[in-house]
């Protein structure tokens, strides 16, 4: 029961600290250098973008509070009910890593919070709130690094970095498929943004090809580290869920693949044409399925013995 | 660019060994099933990561189920990942050891072990 709430929690605070940090990169790198953001649609899509920054925010800050409750039955073996009853909750924040991390994060989500809504209020503003959303919605992401299998690693720096690149990827590829959807979306409805879908795409598209590079490397890094050989793959119940992944993430590859290749070089080719943009997105919220499901197999891998 | 990827991959495969990624015994003082000549002055366990001091601990019992340890479990000053506990003169005998620790990835393990005074 405790494992299986672990692995929702996790899910949840993972998959939100991706889409907050996936916001935030798609706004500064696939908005901003179009110098259009004056314009009306822009801010639109920006002040979908913020709303959706704070859906976010609220998953992460519930799911924050809900993995601290069940961290702290299991470490302190209490019941559910009486982990907030003791001063357990307190030695767990104050003197374990685990609530170290926990109290910047929380600090972070309260941060994010007022500036999400100063950004929502005041359009003015907004620009110079976005850099600083973007670097605070990074750290959010990687504090996660330090409470991962690799933080326990004597092998330092090198578990650590991996697992912080791996984050970072993950936050630029499939954290900025939900804004680009949103995108799209929003490109389909208005004929003003046409002539910027194409190098928003282009731009998307070669940030993802990094992010997958960088998973990749990461990833077998993260691997050789933790499993340790090729037939523990096969062999462990954590080498077998690794496998899963790799296989759901060879299928969200090739999705981006096919979105490259396919539908991006046709759009590249003629006028944008509005049936490409419905299909493209269908196949971008597909994408971001395929990414929770990979999210949600990361959050076993985390309390699964290598 | 190749160069930093190349040094990369070479960490990767010639670099550090398996992380275990929950914290079990690696090695400890007395050691596990050992018989010493003279009674220990504490027991020291290294795991095979960093663990939390709050939420570690190391119990020594005797023959007859008594706790005979000074319960001053602490973590080492330089190695996060050595927990140790003192002991009084223990007299001849069996003594289990048995200790819980939580890593800092929050993974909980457990374990027990003998040793035996021969004096």
């Amino acid at each position: 029961m405790l494992t299986a709430l672990l692995i929702i929690a996790r899910t949840v605070q993972i998959a939100a600290s991706i889409l907050f940090a996936g916001i935030f990169t798609f706004d500064l790198v696939m908005l901003a250098p179009d110098g259009r953001l004056g314009s009306g649609d822009f801010q639109e899509i920006e002040r979908r973008l913020l709303r959706l920054a704070v859906w976010s925010l609220v998953a992460a800050l519930l799911s924050a509070l809900f993995w601290f409750w069940l961290e702290v039955a299991s470490i302190s073996q209490l019941s559910l009910r009486n982990a907030f009853s003791t001063a357990g909750w307190k030695t767990v924040l104050f003197e374990t890593q685990f609530g170290r991390v926990w109290q910047l994060r929380l600090g972070l989500i309260a941060v994010a919070f007022a500036l999400v809504a100063a950004g929502r209020a005041q359009v003015k503003t907004r620009r110079t709130l976005i850099p600083v959303l973007w670097l605070l919605s990074v750290v959010f992401l990687v504090s996660l690094a330090w409470i991962s299998h690799a933080a326990a690693a004597r092998v330092q720096p090198l578990g650590l970095l991996g697992d912080v690149l791996h984050l970072c990827a993950a936050g630029g590829w499939i954290g900025g498929l939900i804004p680009l959807a949103i995108f799209l979306a929003r490109a389909r409805a208005t004929a003003s943004l046409g002539e910027t879908v194409v190098p928003t795409l282009r731009r998307f598209s070669t940030l993802s090809l990094c992010c997958v590079s960088i998973l990749i490397i990461s990833g077998i890094s993260n691997s050789c580290l933790l499993v340790g050989s090729f037939y523990a793959l096969f062999t462990t119940a954590y080498g077998r869920l690794l496998l899963f992944k790799l296989v759901l993430f060879g299928i969200l590859v090739g999705f981006g693949t096919r979105n490259r290749l396919a539908i991006k070089t046709k759009l590249l080719k003629v006028e944008v044409r509005s049936d490409l943009l419905p299909q493209l997105r269908r196949t971008v919220i597909c994408e971001a399925c395929l990414g929770a499901a990979v999210v949600a197999i990361v959050a076993c891998l985390g309390i699964t013995q290598p | 660019m190749k160069r930093i990827i190349f040094v990369f991959f070479l960490i990767i495969v010639a670099g550090p060994a398996r992380l275990e990624a929950h914290a079990f015994l690696k090695d400890a003082i007395p050691s596990v099933g050992s018989t010493v000549q003279t009674s220990p002055n504490e027991v020291r366990i290294r795991f095979t990561e960093n663990v939390e001091p709050a939420f570690s601990s190391i119990q020594v019992f005797n023959a007859s189920g008594k706790e005979v340890d000074k319960r001053d479990v602490r973590l080492d000053r330089t190695d996060h990942a050595l927990l140790r506990v003192s002991l009084p003169s223990l007299e001849a005998g069996i003594y289990k050891v048995v200790w819980r620790v939580v890593s800092v990835d929050t993974h909980v393990t457990s374990g027990n072990f003998t040793f035996q005074v021969a004096r």
